[in-house]
Parts: C-alpha cells; sequence; structure tokens
C-alpha cells in the first residue's frame, strides 16, 4: 500500500490524527527551547555538517584508520557487504560464544537488516530492550518513529498489551507503572542475557571506539552483564576524532527531545577482561549513496527531528511510510534504494522545507526529496494517470492566454475542484482573490 | 575478507590532504557552579556540596543498605570487583564512584575508573552516588578536549538518573539504570 492510501486510513479517526500531531508537536517545541538556549547552535550545526562532509569524503581512509585501532584495544571488527552477510556475521559470532538469549538496545540498522527475525527463525530469543521498542516488539510491529518508537500509541494501549503480556495490573495505564512492569521484566533478562547487541551513534577512528547515547541505560546494564558485545553500525558512523565529539553531543539530544544530552554517553573502546566485543561494519548500499547525489543523506545522525517537525509525518504517522526510516529522511533512502516501491514517499512532502531547517547536521532534506519527484516522473512507476495530470497542467500554465482564463474562472472552478476532483479530496484548491494581479495591474495609471 | 575489500573499493582510502577545519565560540555561564547543578537538576539528578573533611558524614547520611564502591569509605560494603555473579550484582542498592570532571551545560560528569573493571555497577544499582572532585567545563567541547588525551576502556558521561518517556511521552525517571543519582561535589 502506498503513502497516500495508509495516511487515509491514518487519518480516518480524527482525533487520534490530533492528538499524534500534538504529540510531536510538542517535541518539537523543547527541540526550539534547548536549542534557543545555545548562542552558538548555528555554529554547531554548521561545524557538524562540515564533519560530516569531510569523514565521507574520506570514508574509506577513516574506515580503516578505525579498524586499525579497534583492533589493537581487542576489539574484532568484521565487513559485511549488505543485510544478508551481517545477518551471518552475527549469527556465527552468537553461535561460537554459545549465546541463546541475547539481549538488544537500540539498532535502526537490525531493523533495516532484518536481524530479529532471521535469529527467531534460527532459534535465538532477542529481546529489546529499549522501552519503546520493546513495546512495539510486543506488538509485534516496527517502531514508528527512531527516537520514539511507540509514539504511535496511548498508554491504554500499552497497559491493555501489558496486561496481556506482562501480566501487569488491570486498568492500570500510569505510565509510572507501566515503566517500572517493564523494568522488572526486562530485568530478568538483563541478567540472564548471554549476549548484548547495540547500534553505534558514533564510531570515532583516532581512538578505534564506539560511542552509543540512551537515556534509560539499556545499552550500558545490557553490555556489562553480557559475555559478548555485538556493535552493529554503518560505515556512515564514522568520525575522525574524539574531539569531534564535543560538537555531536552538543546538537544530537538538544534536536532529538529538547534535553541537553541523553543520560548515558557511553564510549566503548577495550572490552572487559573475559569478555568479547565485536563490530560488524555494513554498507548495504551507502557506498552507493555516497557515490550519488545524494551522499549529504549519509550525515545523518538520527535524531529525528525531521519527522517531529514534519506536517505530513505528524499527520500520517511512521508506519504509513513502506520504507524502515519513517518521515523525510526516510523517504529520501527508500526512494533511494526502490524507486519503484517506495518513490512516491518523494510525495510524502510538502516542499516546506522545516526539515532542512532543524536538521543538526544541516542536510538539504527537502531538496533531495524534490529531485527524487523528477526521477520517479521519469520513471515508469509512476501512475499514468497523474503523470497525465501533470502534463496537462503543464501545458496549461505554459500558455499565457489559457491561463489567464483558468485565473478568472477559478472563482467558480475552485469550489468545484474541491469537490468533484481527487486532488480536493482531503485538501482545498486556494481561494481565489477578488481580481488577479493582471486585471489589477491593468487598472493601475 | 573479500567483503572488506570489496566496500573500501567504493571509497576513498587515501590519506586527507586537507584539513578539517572549524570553530566555535562558546558562550562561558557566569557562574560554572550554578550552570552545573541547574542543569543537573533539569535531568532529573540531585546535587550536594561537601567540605573533603565532612565527605565521610554526608555520605553516611545518603547511603543505607549494600554499598559497592572501589574506594575505602566508611559506608563501603563492598567492592563490586569482588563481585563475579550478576545476581548479587543485582542485590546492591547503591553505589560511589569517582568523576573527574563534570560539564556544566548538561550536568554530566565524566567517569573513567581505571581500578573498576565492574561496568555493572554504574547502572545496575538503585541509587548511584557520583563524587566529584575535579573541575566543572563550559561544555562538551572543553570535556573533549581533555578526554582527547586520556587512556580509558570504558568510559561514560552521566547526566541524572535513568529515564524514559516512551510512554505518552510522559517523564518517569528510573528506566533501566540507576533511579536516583546523586553527585556530591567535594570542595578543594
Ligand atoms: S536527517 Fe537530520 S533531522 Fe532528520 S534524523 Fe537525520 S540528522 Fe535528524
Amino acid at each position: 500500500m502506498n503513502h497516500a492510501k495508509k495516511s487515509r486510513e491514518f487519518l480516518k479517526d480524527s482525533s487520534y490524527a490530533k492528538w499524534h500531531d500534538e504529540a510531536l508537536w510538542y517535541v518539537r517545541e523543547k527541540r526550539d527551547r534547548a536549542t534557543a538556549e545555545v548562542k552558538e547552535f548555528e555554529q554547531l550545526r554548521e561545524a557538524a555538517q562540515k564533519i560530516k562532509e569531510y569523514t565521507l569524503k574520506h570514508l574509506g581512509y577513516y574506515l580503516e584508520q578505525f579498524e586499525e585501532n579497534a583492533t589493537k584495544n581487542g576489539i574484532v571488527v568484521h565487513w559485511a557487504q549488505d543485510a544478508k552477510e551481517h545477518n551471518k556475521i552475527v549469527e556465527q559470532i552468537l553461535k561460537n560464544a554459545k549465546a541463546k538469549l541475547i539481549v538488544k538496545s537500540k539498532s535502526m540498522l537490525t531493523e533495516e537488516c532484518g536481524l530479529n527475525s532471521h535469529l527467531e527463525d534460527s532459534g535465538y530469543t532477542i529481546i529489546d530492550t529499549d522501552l519503546g521498542e520493546r513495546i512495539v516488539q510486543l506488538r509485534g510491529e516496527a517502531p514508528s518513529h527512531i527516537v520514539l518508537p511507540a509514539i504511535h500509541l496511548k498508554k491504554e494501549q500499552i497497559g491493555k498489551l501489558f496486561e496481556e503480556k506482562l501480566n501487569s495490573q488491570k486498568g492500570n495505564f500510569d505510565p509510572t507503572y507501566l515503566t517500572s512492569v517493564a523494568r522488572d521484566n526486562l530485568r530478568e533478562k538483563f541478567l540472564t542475557a548471554d549476549a548484548a547487541i547495540t547500534g553505534a551513534n558514533f564510531a570515532v577512528a583516532k581512538s578505534g571506539s564506539i560511542v552509543v547515547c540512551t537515556n534509560e541505560g539499556n545499552a550500558d546494564l545490557g553490555t556489562s552483564l553480557a559475555k559478548t558485545h555485538i556493535v552493529s553500525m554503518g560505515i556512515e558512523k564514522i568520525i575522525p576524532s574524539l574531539r569531534d565529539l564535543g560538537v555531536f553531543t552538543r546538537v544530537l539530544a538538544r534536536s532529538a527531545t529538547g534535553q541537553a544530552i541523553t543520560t548515558y554517553t557511553s564510549h566503548f573502546k577495550v572490552p572487559s577482561i573475559g569478555k568479547e566485543l565485536h563490530v560488524v561494519i555494513v554498507d548495504n548500499q551507502r557506498s552507493s549513496i555516497l557515490n550519488s547525489d545524494n551522499q549529504s543523506a549519509l550525515s545523518c545522525i538520527r535524531c529525528g527531528a525531521c519527522m517531529n517537525t514534519c506536517p505530513v509525518y505528524r499527520r500520517s504517522g511512521g508506519h504509513s511510510y513502506s520504507y524502515t526510516i519513517p518521515g523525510p529522511i526516510g523517504s529520501i533512502l527508500g526512494a533511494f534504494r526502490e524507486l519503484k516501491d517506495d518513490g512516491d514517499l518523494a510525495y510524502a512532502c510538502t516542499l516546506c522545507a522545516s526539515c532542512d531547517n532543524v536538521c543538526p547536521v544541516k542536510i538539504p532534506i527537502h531538496n533531495h526529496l524534490y529531485s527524487f519527484r523528477k526521477e520517479y516522473v521519469k520513471s515508469s512507476y509512476m501512475p499514468k494517470f497523474k503523470l497525465l495530470a501533470y502534463k496537462s497542467a503543464a501545458k496549461l500554465m505554459q500558455n499565457r492566454a489559457i491561463f489567464n482564463r483558468i485565473v478568472r474562472f477559478s472563482k467558480y472552478s475552485n469550489p468545484l475542484l474541491n469537490r468533484l476532483s481527487l486532488w480536493g479530496k482531503g485538501r482545498d484548491m486556494p481561494k481565489p482573490a477578488k481580481k488577479s494581479f493582471r486585471e489589477w495591474y491593468d487598472e493601475q495609471e | 575478507m573479500m567483503s572488506k575489500s570489496k566496500i573500501l573499493s567504493c571509497l576513498n582510502c587515501n590519506e586527507p590532504r586537507d584539513e578539517l577545519i572549524y570553530s566555535i565560540s562558546t558562550q562561558e555561564p557566569e557562574s560554572l557552579k550554578k550552570s552545573f547543578t541547574d542543569a543537573l537538576e533539569l535531568a532529573g539528578g540531585e546535587f550536594l556540596e561537601s567540605k573533603e573533611e565532612s565527605l565521610e558524614s554526608t555520605l553516611q547520611e545518603l547511603t543505607s543498605k549494600s554499598v559497592a564502591s572501589s574506594y575505602n569509605y566508611k559506608v563501603t560494603t563492598i567492592n563490586p570487583n569482588a563481585i563475579d555473579n550478576t545476581l548479587d550484582l543485582s542485590k546492591l542498592d547503591c553505589a560511589i564512584v569517582e568523576a573527574k570532571f563534570g560539564v556544566a551545560e548538561n550536568g554530566a560528569v565524566w567517569i573513567n575508573e581505571e581500578d573498576n573493571i565492574n561496568r555493572a555497577i554504574y547502572t545496575i544499582v538503585n541509587h548511584l552516588i557520583v563524587i566529584l572532585k575535579g573541575e566543572i567545563v563550559p561544555t562538551m567541547l572543553e570535556a573533549y578536549e581533555l578526554i582527547e588525551y586520556e587512556d580509558f576502556n570504558y568510559g561514560l558521561f552521566i547526566s541524572g538518573p535513568s529515564k524514559t518517556a516512551d510512554i505518552e511521552q510522559t517523564l518517569v525517571i528510573g528506566a533501566h539504570g540507576a533511579k536516583k543519582t546523586t553527585v556530591v561535589l567535594v570542595a578543594s
């Protein structure tokens, strides 16, 4: 199902849609307050953009430097060209470690690779430990947001889910209570897990270390108790040195949730005595993005700010997007990978550019989406009737005489179009002014 | 190995000739200590000040049951390095750890304890007490300048107690890590 259809489903319950819209706008406002407090925030965004651009330009060099230093530190580095290879490597590590129960903290890459279902099919038990991710895992669905995985759910829905799956008190929907139920349940898993999987927010080439940011402490608790720690990271997570983290740790949480910093910013460099630390570096088409016009999309630090601000995301929900990562940045990545199936995501956008303005690494997100529209139109995937409509509109607009007539006629035709045309479903044609500019202009002395 | 060379063959592996240059002018707050306490409290943490000579009695007031620490405070009941059973670890109520420095803009403290090999104590206890004897730096930029040449195996910034807002954006303190974090600034 394409984005437009799924959004229609989402919008059926208008009070729910409004609630969702407001929940995300609330996060956006927190972001605004937090960033306004830092006078040099714009300088930080520029620096963050520069560091990412520079590293991407020399990505091979820094990846090799990372591998060399990480290996010196006692980390085992693996390389995977695609999702399949990534999953195979992770499974082999788990097999060697004789692991059965695995706790995992947030990692969008493992979602992208479909790691959970791969491991479950092979008989492993894998538990997502981030509260939001645990909730969606128990519901058997995907996260609807990269930072707030369960933002689409109301506490009553979560309470009922916990009643059924975690034996919580009937009718108790208090978030504090529900969180404590999840904490107790997951504590047991943490204490008995054989291996812990985490993502990486950053990988530092010069020190050969991995940085993970969480609020809950699940990455630290999981990795410190289990014997084996596996990090899944995309090739684009590299930054040159620790010094650069000064910039990113100042912008990440402020952009994401409006906090000055996440509760935990953890640096894994040398594994504990008797324990193993593996890093799987994954390409999975990132190198193709790097060598395309969409390179800057790889600068993304997954803060989620572009989702919170997006008027389309807020009113359609993360599950309306066909790619793993929803929202503006996900639409770029999705359209790049599968123009046929995900190319329509380029239209899940009003081109308002609000995302560009909040992005901490200054990715020109809406420009990318606009260029995918052009590609989509040129491809054979565009629905025929849409193409026809676009072409006719272009013809009409290029002909001044016809265009003027349309403008004059619009006070009658627009209300009609609102009612009758496909375009008018779910949106309104603009209200025409009493006089067109040309009419007004001709009247002037 | 194959995959490594295939991935690298699509990327630029040459040593950079150009330099990465950026500069940021940070605004230093009037009082580093005040910014630090404000930010820490906003992050849900508690702040205390203690003189070196009254530290023991401060800790006595803060703690009750089992106290893990690799430092020999009077209240210490066990050295975490002596515990190798995860179940015993999970019964600990409190841990006392030391931070190298604090960060004014966000109330975070940098913890890198070479002597402590048991990394679970930072998150597994209910109450984490952090002794801060070092300086407070304005922002993370100055923080990483200090860390850049530091040697560490595992180090972390902690700002307040563990928290989540995953259920309807309601802030709940005590997700998986410590439910309470107290920073004790020791005046030198
Ligand atoms: S594209 Fe920018 S705003 Fe969106 S998640 Fe990535 S870093 Fe954040």
